[in-house]
């Protein structure tokens, strides 16, 4: 019993944590709003512009930052399961990438001035255009090898952020800014809408992607092995990468690349609570929304009032935390 | 219990396996024996449904096995294969693994029942000393008594191995082959294993099956196959045959070149 004992501890903990994180993120900021406020605020009515700050503003984001974070680092630990390589993540496979010049063709042509809702649906093409791609060039008689995959993915990353250089050689003052800016990611100034589908669908994710843990475990041993205990492995693979492939175009394209989150927290989860996909996939996901709301915290008061992009905070902070731990693993 | 009736098979379009019948009978310790790339292997995968017949069947229990659902497969089937997969996990949780063909379409923890299954199992294979290594520590045997205790936890009928004892030394050999024999005789479970080792072979297996390019040259009894003529004309290698002292089965001598050499000039 004492292993569902310590899962339990984890995922307390990680809630705990969550909990404080989405406080502090909700009480600094431009104007600081002390934290004993901030939980009047839930309760009773409070100013009106803090009430607005606080809900309008924060709360969505920080919502965001949850089921982005979740979704990536889920996929993140479906990814690096399936393939058995740790270096495995959703950027890796090419579909981010897809994603990025969906959207960068969208901002060169001025699409997006027309209507915002086109950045995220070109995105979304981008990426389901590269999923189906690799799902069709990687299936050989029934049978996705996933060795193609992996390299295809690598190639479609090179190709699309070329295509992206180039057209962002060609385009210039505004467009080229926003391209960049959006390659950089950033959880601000998304649609409330949007923000409520990325919740339900981080959530619903979450769900079904435990009922893959057990699979997800046997294939650890490696694919026949897992045969030979009963996983059907290519109906599984197929399904697995459909799911991530789909989760990461929908991040991409809401909130531009952030990268290392898919990488980073499964690796730091593994560490912590060990490789069993049942605890390790709800552990990355409120990990991994831990660390982009923590993450998306610091980019927004570091120089406050302005921001960075978040994802250069994941970048330098999410390398910085993979680096220790592996230097600290090897001593 | 196993019926294989004129299978052939192999990968893509290449057929390594033709015509091939056996018949493996219950409670029976089956042996597949045969020179490199004769096609053991193969013919293993095949029984374990890695690969699709081209022709023929194999048939369990009165069932062609591409009928059987996956999981219903493992619990009646369990592979060992030749070299143990590296996973990041202890040797309990290793074992618990072959739990899973029994677990219910929404069961995710194992049951008490299941973690009895699997101590019983370590128990049985003198693997429970090792239950909180992990299994990248262990030696080379100790990996195939984690292995073989994973396969016994599906509580299977038949086991079935690919060279087992390839990489151990003479005890470990030993150790693995006498628990086998006891899983046969104690458990009423089959076997059904590839070996190099014609003395293994020869001293454990109730049959044995030589395997000669892609088909079966000659199986029944070690009496009847580890015979000198047969060897050398399959492996294509002078040898004796005599008898160990202790057990009366067949067993093998090879002839070193030049020993065989001298003895045609002394002729």
């Amino acid at each position: 019993m004492t292993k569902y004992a310590r899962w339990t501890f984890w995922l307390v903990l990680l809630a705990v944590i969550l909990g404080g994180v989405v406080l502090l993120s909700l009480a600094v900021g431009a104007s600081g709003i002390p934290v004993n406020r901030v939980a009047g605020l839930f309760l009773s009515g409070g100013s009106p512009v803090e009430r607005s700050i606080v809900f309008d503003i924060r709360l969505p984001r920080i919502i965001l930052g949850f089921s982005i974070g979740g979704c990536l680092s889920l996929a993140g630990v479906i990814l690096q399961g399936m393939f058995r390589n740790p270096l495995v993540e959703p950027y890796t496979l090419g579909i981010s990438g897809g994603a990025a010049l969906g959207v960068a063709l969208n901002i060169a042509l001025g699409l997006s001035a027309v209507n915002g809702f086109t950045l995220p649906a070109c995105g979304f093409l981008g990426s389901g255009a590269v999923i189906l791609f690799l799902y069709f060039t990687s299936l050989r008689r029934g049978v996705v090898k996933l060795q193609g995959l992996l390299l295809n993915g690598v190639m479609i990353s090179f190709i699309s952020s070329s295509l992206v250089m180039l057209l962002m050689s060609l385009s210039s003052g505004e467009s080229l800014h926003g391209i960049v800016f959006w390659m950089m990611g950033s959880l601000g100034g998304s649609d409330q809408g949007l923000t409520g589908v990325m919740l339900v669908l981080s959530l619903v994710s979450l769900g079904s992607a435990c009922l893959f843990c057990l699979h997800l475990n046997a294939l650890a041993l490696g694919e026949e092995e897992a045969r030979h205990l009963g996983v059907p492995v290519e109906r599984t693979k197929k399904v697995l990468f459909v799911f991530c492939a789909v989760l990461t175009g929908f991040c991409v394209s809401v909130a531009g690349m952030i990268g290392f989150v898919g990488l980073v927290v499964p690796h730091l989860m593994r560490r912590v609570v060990g490789p069993d996909h049942r605890i390790l996939l709800p552990a990355s996901f409120l990990a991994g929304a831990v660390f982009l709301i923590g993450c998306d915290t610091l980019a927004r008061t570091i120089i406050a009032p302005l921001e960075l992009p978040v994802g250069v905070i994941t970048g330098i902070i999410g390398g910085s935390l993979f680096v220790y731990a592996l230097a600290k693993g090897e001593a | 219990m196993l019926k294989v009736s004129s299978l052939s098979c192999g990968y893509g379009q290449k057929i390594i396996i033709s015509s091939v019948s056996l018949d493996i009978k219950s409670g029976e310790f089956f042996g597949i024996i045969g020179p490199n790339g004769s096609g053991k292997t193969t013919l293993l995968r095949a029984l374990s449904r890695v690969i699709a017949p081209v022709k023929g069947e194999v048939v369990l229990d009165g069932k062609n096995i591409r009928e059987v659902p996956l999981r219903e497969f493992a619990r009646r089937v369990s592979v060992v294969s030749q070299t143990v997969p590296i996973a990041d996990m202890t040797v309990g949780e290793f074992v618990l693994l072959g739990r899973l063909p029994h677990f219910g379409s929404m069961q995710f923890v194992e049951s008490t029942h299941d973690r009895d299954v699997a101590h019983r199992c370590m128990e049985l294979t003198d693997s429970l000393r090792l239950k909180d290594e992990p299994v990248a520590h262990l030696s080379g045997g100790e990996r195939q008594l984690a292995q073989i205790a994973r396969a016994l936890a599906q509580e299977p009928r038949l086991l079935l191995l690919d060279e087992p004892t390839a990489h151990l030394d003479i005890s470990h050999q030993v150790a693995i082959m006498d628990l086998l024999r006891k899983l046969v005789r104690e458990l009423n479970l089959t076997v059904a294993m590839v070996l190099h080792d014609l003395n293994l072979a020869s001293e454990y297996c109730d049959r044995l099956a030589l395997i000669s390019e892609g088909g079966v040259y000659k199986a029944g009894t070690p009496q009847e196959v580890i015979d000198y003529s047969i060897i050398e004309k399959v492996y294509k290698t002078v040898v004796v045959v005599n008898k160990n002292p202790v057990s009366g089965k067949p067993y093998v001598f090879i002839v070193p070149g030049d020993e065989l050499q001298k003895s045609r000039n002394g002729r």
